[in-house]
């Protein structure tokens, strides 16, 4: 079963500092992975990862410089050994702007879930 | 003897349904497919069934699980005959979800409340010539003294980012693979994802100990009841405190204490009703095999049950030797021989008892 992810098409935040936040309040683990694309002539922006259940809260910061970025975000979900349960309710954002949020129950079998969704990132 | 042959069907076709999930089975619809138990260091428990006499034995270890827990007695012994039960934690199911991070980070409160397993049991005893039918419900609840100890915890652990590389290599080339091209097969990559995430978790377990101090208390309750509904009684009101301590490598030591009020004096259910109230304590040892972090358990208990209380209460096992099994993934066999009391309390009998525990999936809760 596939996550849904629902979120804008394109996200606008002021720069050049931006910080990315993932939460999970269900009880599954949940990886969150977001790739950012931008000039290809400029060095490659890191991905942003976070997992739960976290003790940590789920903010880095990346600094982009003013433009258009494509974006992807990627959610993973598991239930299984070493999970507390079997729920996902994902939120992300970007200085507060929400991206992307997903919820729902992880399938018994194969004991995940994956589910994806690109956006455009305007940084002012 | 109908149902028991009943039960044993459906106890060797759920075991069979079981075992099938080991090998690949890519025609079988998910929805028939068990699934994996959780805590699964050893046999999932249904706490009420120690209060019908579905165990028998006087400790009961507390488990929480994803999933809903069924416990069958397929075979009768004595004057016990067939019986089941159920168990289930609703915080860890799509019932009720709690975070799983409150349940870490959220102080004591959260996580009794994650831990807490509501069950039910069923089981059919002969007094004095008539078949009875014995109810049970109980609420029970465990917490690991150090939270380090909690399955949970060392899973959240070895989920980080860093602690399991090869789940991030795979993660991330996951992600590149569909940003590049959306229809990209991707089930191969999710597959190889899952098995490093389990093979991290392993590790992890391994790395863990079994017998890890825990704590446990348990309320519950009961009723009596006559197979034709000519008469009901009270199998009393009772609150167990218990834990299990860690002695040595492999041994743990658990210690059992039950107050139970307002029980049928089962001498007296021919007649004007009498109730009691009781307290016994029960002691066990417990050896995990090291392989597989303790899926082969032998144990030893003792209680104190009163030859003068005939009581269901007291009806338990004095004396027992027993092991678990794990057969399967989320299955574990439980057998038990010992002497306790007759229900009825009119002689000593020496019983065994063989107990199948699977898990079959929170999916019943979608």
């Amino acid at each position: 079963m596939a996550i849904e992810i629902a979120g804008p098409a394109t996200v606008t935040v002021q720069g050049p500092e931006v910080v990315f936040v993932f939460e999970d309040t269900g009880g599954a683990l949940v990886s969150f992975l977001l790739l950012i694309r931008g000039d290809p002539a400029k060095p490659p922006i890191a991905p942003v990862r976070y997992r739960e259940p976290s003790e940590d809260s789920g903010g880095e910061a990346r600094t982009l410089d003013p433009g258009t970025y494509q974006c992807f975000l990627q959610i993973t979900a598991i239930r299984g050994d070493g999970a507390f349960g079997t729920t996902y309710q994902s939120v992300a954002s970007v200085d507060a702007e929400v991206f992307g949020t997903a919820a729902g129950v992880v399938p018994k079998n194969p004991g995940g879930a994956f589910g994806s969704r690109r956006f455009q990132l305007v940084v002012t | 003897m109908a149902r028991t042959f009943l039960w044993i069907a459906c106890a060797a076709a759920l075991a069979g349904n079981v075992a099938a999930q080991d090998k690949p089975a890519a025609d079988a619809p998910a929805k028939e497919k068990l699934t994996d138990y959780t805590t699964d260091f050893s046999a999932g428990t249904v706490s009420a069934g120690g209060i019908v006499g579905l165990t028998q034995s006087a400790i009961e270890e507390v488990q929480s699980s994803q999933d809903l827990v069924l416990a069958l007695k397929p075979f009768s012994s004595g004057q016990s005959k067939t019986g089941y039960g159920i168990a289930v934690s609703p915080f860890r199911t799509a019932l009720m979800p709690m975070a799983a991070k409150d349940y870490l980070y959220g102080g004591v409160k959260n996580r009794l409340l994650g831990q807490l397993t509501l069950s039910y049991a069923e089981n059919t005893v002969q007094v004095a010539g008539a078949d009875w039918r014995k109810s049970g419900f109980s609420a029970d609840t465990s917490y690991y003294l150090d939270v380090k100890d909690d399955p949970i915890h060392y899973g959240a652990q070895a989920w980080q980012v860093g602690k399991c590389p090869e789940f991030d290599k795979l993660e991330l080339k996951r992600a590149e693979t569909e940003f590049a091209d959306p229809s990209a097969d991707l089930s191969d990559i999710e597959k190889k994802m899952l098995e490093a995430r389990q093979a991290c978790f392993n590790k992890a377990k391994n790395a863990a100990r079994w017998n890890a101090d825990r704590i446990q208390v348990s309320l519950g309750g009961g009723r009596i009841r006559r197979e034709d509904g000519s008469r009901q009684e009270s199998l009393g009101r009772s609150l167990t405190l218990g834990g299990l301590f860690s002695a040595g490598k492999q041994g743990a030591l658990q210690v059992a204490y039950r107050r139970t009020s307002g029980e049928v004096d089962l001498t007296t259910l021919g007649g004007v009703a009498g109730h009691k109230s009781s307290r016994l304590t029960a002691l066990r040892y417990t050896y995990g095999s090291e392989d597989g972090n303790g899926d082969t358990k032998v144990l030893a208990e003792i209680s104190n049950a009163k030859d003068s209380e005939v009581t269901a209460s007291q009806a338990v096992y004095k004396r027992a030797l027993g092991f678990d099994k794990k057969v399967a993934k989320g299955t574990w066999l439980q057998f038990r021989v010992g002497k306790s009391r007759k229900f009825d309390g009119t002689s000593y009998e020496t019983t065994a008892l063989a107990n199948l525990t699977f898990a079959p999936g929170a999916g019943l809760f979608k």
